[in-house]
């Protein structure tokens, strides 16, 4: 397997775009996965179904990869926008703004939109004291240029604990208006956040992503999807050679709900991965 | 609750006469609402609940349980909010059949945000509190039961009444006049209506539950209670007998009714929640016990259906048919006939009753095949009610005949158009489930099949089996502990990808709309049998995922859900979860349970005075929240609440003006008379 010819050993750089993978039959048969698992499997499908159609020798050259699922579209534009609220959620693990900015313009022209309802942020934390405020501000300085721009019509946060919530909301000008929480806390939420939560107006909202943990010691948010787990999914997809020195950039999360019906009409994903590919052997 | 028009009943003569007019006006009506509503869309999810009180008197000196005949009283004060300032309920109240019922529904729909399933519980919190306000007297309680264990023996009721065998509406041997609700004529014109046109009284025979001591056979000697003999003839050994309408309409429930977004979503979600009917019948089991014995039956379903046959002996095919139309194989009150979706009609395999000529009627105005013989279905039936004051209406704008028709089928869905001069859509209403004792249960019941329908139409599941079979699961649904021990044909595989409101897109082979019984028997590798349990909670050998999980999946995909809503949806998928695992009983169960372990049960079937008084006395106590029964029920952990966050309310209001222009999403709905049901 070791010795197996990459496919795209020139490429820095890919971005897979799921589609819209709510009518997936396979994935309902376990309801049970977690968004990782889920994620798995769906970015296995896409890169196998878009490694079948590849022109190969092309790819020998190709430096930007761009995968998508011909089976599921991820378009959303079209007469019934209007009935559509779109929730975007980015995970990132650096603080980088180019990133947020390069996620959120992939994901408004894969679903061709000129706007999302919502947009969550996600930035995970490694084990450490306290949470990286500083990281959030700069990442939340990007969301509050896309609000001005009408990119994004409300922004919010991940996982905070209520002093954190507290800090973000007083030093921001286009305040959160959700705090996303793991639903494990659904029915035990700390009290001094829902009291602080309701007093903005605040709305805190649940997933099931991975979950942090917070104590008077440490801070930590896991990654939603590890480097590691990413270049194993390539590796069993493609070539080993071709999963090395992978980092994944970000992942966006987008849900389509019929307004003011509970329908769900799309859900997906889009992944931006890098890699120098002078450092790959 | 049905029709209450105003005014002065026909008698049964009278009403027969005029019956080919119903009809006939009342196909116009249909006729002209369907033409003018056909390609209305709307585009919020609208929904309620209807939730049935008993009133019990609970006398805890002489250790005994009647029930209270306040419910003409206690109507006309929970009514008076509706007089005084409409514009602004929370509830609304309607009379049922029987003087010790009130029914309660909350006074504005819920609407499609998330978070109104986290109102249900709030608002039927209110609702019994507004009826225990109104019960003062030591003693006076309201519990949501399905039926009073000793409805029908000897001075059940407060006030004592005698029943009349000779005279009145029900001629029972065991049910007084007195106890049918008295503020509206309807109730009893209905029992003597459907008395009449029966030709005898109705005959309920529910098998016994044989326990050590029982006789066998079981056989009462009903000269006791003034029995000239007819009655003992339509009674069977081995069976509880009963004889009044009131037997069956007397007993509680609990429904629930939506919107959808158009004809074609209502008659698809119509076709989808027929297989579930038995599902949540066996699920909400609720009723074991009936005039003081104990059944070998958990629901109420085939006692109501019993109880309002008004079918004449040559429609039973007991005579060869001569002065009537159709022999007729069901009673008004029993499951559907049909599916409505084209896609579904292969599976419609039972001999569906219906009027050709009205059939034709229909079609000649242009409503396809299918929807044309459901109407004509439903309208093989008399009218059994009938006011001399609307007996000649404006087709145009009035709609009593045709509803006069439609709420007299009692079935296990109810297909409803738009009335006439309202704002209301297409809806269809679910009608099997049995209302449980205590508040967090009902809500929990209700936003389960509310929410399933959201499942079913972001994930495109299909349900559908052949039409008898789910009229074999609903017998068995019946019938004692058919949750542990039924098994229920059910679809084995759920996922489709296909989207239904693209009538255009087919799943089957036949031609849409062509009713062709062969497919169904084609169909048979596409069902198998199923345990509640495996249905509810999955079945992983098979990667079958189950209802509960389907739904977890749903809500984690949504996003966008409240902690408090998600908190307590979660309760509530905990419960269903639970009862369909067997590791909580279902109300029957324990109901059952409670009088063979109660130290002065004899093993013989008999629920004595006492052993009812402890029952009795016992759910009042698990309905206040004053006791728990682990068997039964989990401590309650809820966030319900009465209004959507005010968070919630406004990042909504904040989206929409940021879009503004194309129409208007309001979170509140206020239709004419604040109910999802209109006037029916």
């Amino acid at each position: 397997m070791a010795d197996e010819i990459p496919i795209f050993p020139k490429a820095g750089s890919i971005l897979i775009n799921t589609g819209s993978i709510v009518n997936w039959n396979r994935l309902k048969r376990k309801p049970n996965h977690t968004p990782t698992d889920e994620l798995k499997e769906c970015i296995s499908a896409t890169v196998g179904s878009w490694l079948n159609d590849l022109d190969k020798t092309k790819a020998q050259y190709a430096t930007d990869l761009k995968c998508i699922n011909p089976t599921f579209s991820s378009n959303l534009s079209g007469d019934d926008r209007e009935q559509l609220k779109i929730t975007v959620k980015i995970f990132v693990t650096q603080p980088d703004p180019l990133a947020l900015e390069d996620a959120i313009e992939k994901v408004l022209a894969d679903l061709d939109v000129t706007s999302l309802e919502t947009v969550l942020l996600s930035l995970s934390q490694p084990d450490q004291k306290s949470v990286s405020m500083d990281g959030i501000k700069t990442l939340w300085e990007v969301l509050e240029r896309m609000v001005e721009k009408e990119k994004i019509l409300a922004i919010g946060i991940s996982d905070l604990a209520k002093d954190e919530l507290e800090q973000l909301h007083t030093w921001s000008t286009v305040k959160p208006c959700i705090n996303h929480v793991n639903l494990a806390s659904c029915c035990v939420m700390p009290p001094d956040l829902t009291e602080y939560a309701k007093e903005q107006d605040i709305q805190l909202l649940t997933h099931s992503d991975p979950k942090g943990k917070s104590d008077i010691v440490t801070v930590y948010l896991p990654e939603m999807f590890p480097d590691k787990t990413f270049q194993d999914v390539l590796c069993s997809t493609a070539t080993e050679k071709d999963s090395e020195g992978w980092s994944v950039s970000w992942i966006a999360r987008y849900t389509a709900l019929v307004k003011d019906r509970g329908i769900i009409k799309a859900k997906g994903y889009l992944v931006k991965a890098v890699r120098d590919v002078k450092k790959v052997k | 609750m049905g029709l209450l028009s105003e005014g002065t009943p026909l008698s049964w003569e009278e009403t027969k006469a005029k019956a080919d007019h119903v009809r006939e006006h009342g196909i116009t009506q249909f006729i002209n609402l369907w033409k003018r509503h056909k390609d209305v869309k709307k585009d919020c999810l609208l929904w309620g609940d209807e939730v049935e009180y008993t009133l019990v008197h609970l006398d805890h000196e002489n250790e005994k349980s009647s029930l209270l005949l306040k419910g003409d009283k206690v109507l006309h004060v929970l009514q008076q909010q509706e007089r005084e300032n409409p514009a602004d309920l929370k509830t609304i109240w309607r009379p049922e059949y029987a003087n010790y019922m009130v029914e309660g529904t909350p006074g504005k729909p819920y609407g499609g945000l998330m978070a109104y399933f986290n109102m249900v519980e709030a608002n039927m919190r209110r609702r019994r509190k507004e009826v225990m306000r109104l019960l003062s007297e030591p003693g006076e309680t309201a519990l949501s039961v399905v039926t009073f264990p000793r409805l029908g023996c000897p001075n059940f009721s407060r006030p004592e009444f005698q029943p009349t065998p000779t005279e009145g509406a029900s001629r029972s041997l065991f049910y007084p006049e007195e106890v049918i609700f008295p503020g509206h004529p309807r109730f009893k014109t209905l029992t003597r209506n459907i008395r009449q046109r029966r030709g005898e009284k109705v005959a309920i025979n529910i098998p016994i539950f044989k326990d050590k001591n029982t006789p066998s056979p079981f056989q009462e000697d009903l000269s006791q209670y003034g029995d000239s003999g007819e009655s003992q003839a339509a009674s069977l050994p081995d069976h509880i007998y009963l004889d009044a309408m009131g037997f069956g309409m007397g007993c509680s429930c609990l429904q629930m009714t939506f919107q959808a977004c158009n004809i074609d979503e209502a008659r698809h979600l119509y076709d989808q929640l027929a297989p579930l009917c038995p599902i949540i019948m066996a699920l909400s089991a609720g009723s074991p016990i009936y005039r003081g014995f104990l059944s070998d039956i958990d629901c109420r379903w085939f006692v109501i259906s019993n109880s309002v046959d008004c079918r004449t002996r040559e429609e039973r095919g007991l005579e060869p048919l001569q002065k009537d139309r159709f022999r007729i194989h069901k009673s008004r009150y029993d499951t559907i006939d049909s599916y409505l979706g084209p896609c579904n009609a292969c599976y419609n395999d039972i001999d569906m009753v219906y009027d050709r000529d009205i059939c034709s009627r229909l079609k000649a105005a242009g409503v396809d095949e299918l929807l044309a013989r459901h109407v004509a279905h439903l309208f093989i039936r008399d009218p059994i009610s009938l006011f001399s004051e609307k007996i000649d209406q404006n087709d145009e704008e009035e709609s009593d005949h045709f509803e006069n028709i439609q709420s007299t089928n009692w079935q296990s869905m109810r297909f409803k158009p738009p009335p006439p001069n309202s704002d209301i859509g297409w809806r269809v209403e679910f009608r099997p489930t049995e209302v449980q004792l205590t508040d967090f249960e009902n809500a929990a019941y209700v936003v389960f099949v509310v929410l399933l329908t959201r499942v079913i139409l972001s994930f495109h599941l299909n349900l559908v089996i052949p039409i008898s079979k789910v009229d074999q699961n609903m017998k068995t649904a019946a019938k004692r502990d058919a949750l542990r021990q039924g098994k229920f044909y059910f679809k084995k595989d759920l996922l489709t990808g296909y989207s239904p409101p693209k009538a255009s897109e087919c799943i089957c082979n036949c031609p849409c709309g062509n009713v062709d019984i062969s497919r169904a028997v084609d169909a048979e590798d596409e069902y198998t049998e199923m345990t509640i349990n495996e249905i509810i909670n999955g079945k992983e050998e098979d990667g079958f995922p189950g209802l509960v999980p389907l739904m977890e999946a749903y809500l984690t995909n949504i996003e966008t859900l409240d902690v408090e809503t998600r908190c307590t949806i979660s309760q509530y998928l905990k419960l269903i979860s639970k009862r369909a695992a067997g590791e909580l009983k279902t109300t029957a169960r324990w109901m059952r349970d409670f009088v063979t372990s109660h130290p002065d049960y004899k093993q013989d079937s008999v629920v004595s005075e006492k052993i009812a008084y402890d029952l009795m006395k016992t759910c009042d106590l698990i309905t206040k929240e004053k006791i728990v029964e682990p068997d039964l029920l989990f401590p309650i952990i809820t966030r319900t609440q009465e209004s959507i966050p005010h968070a919630v309310k406004i990042a909504e209001q904040h989206l929409n003006d940021k879009h503004a222009v194309t129409g208007h999403h309001q979170i509140d709905h206020v239709y004419q008379d604040g109910t999802l049901n209109g006037n029916e």
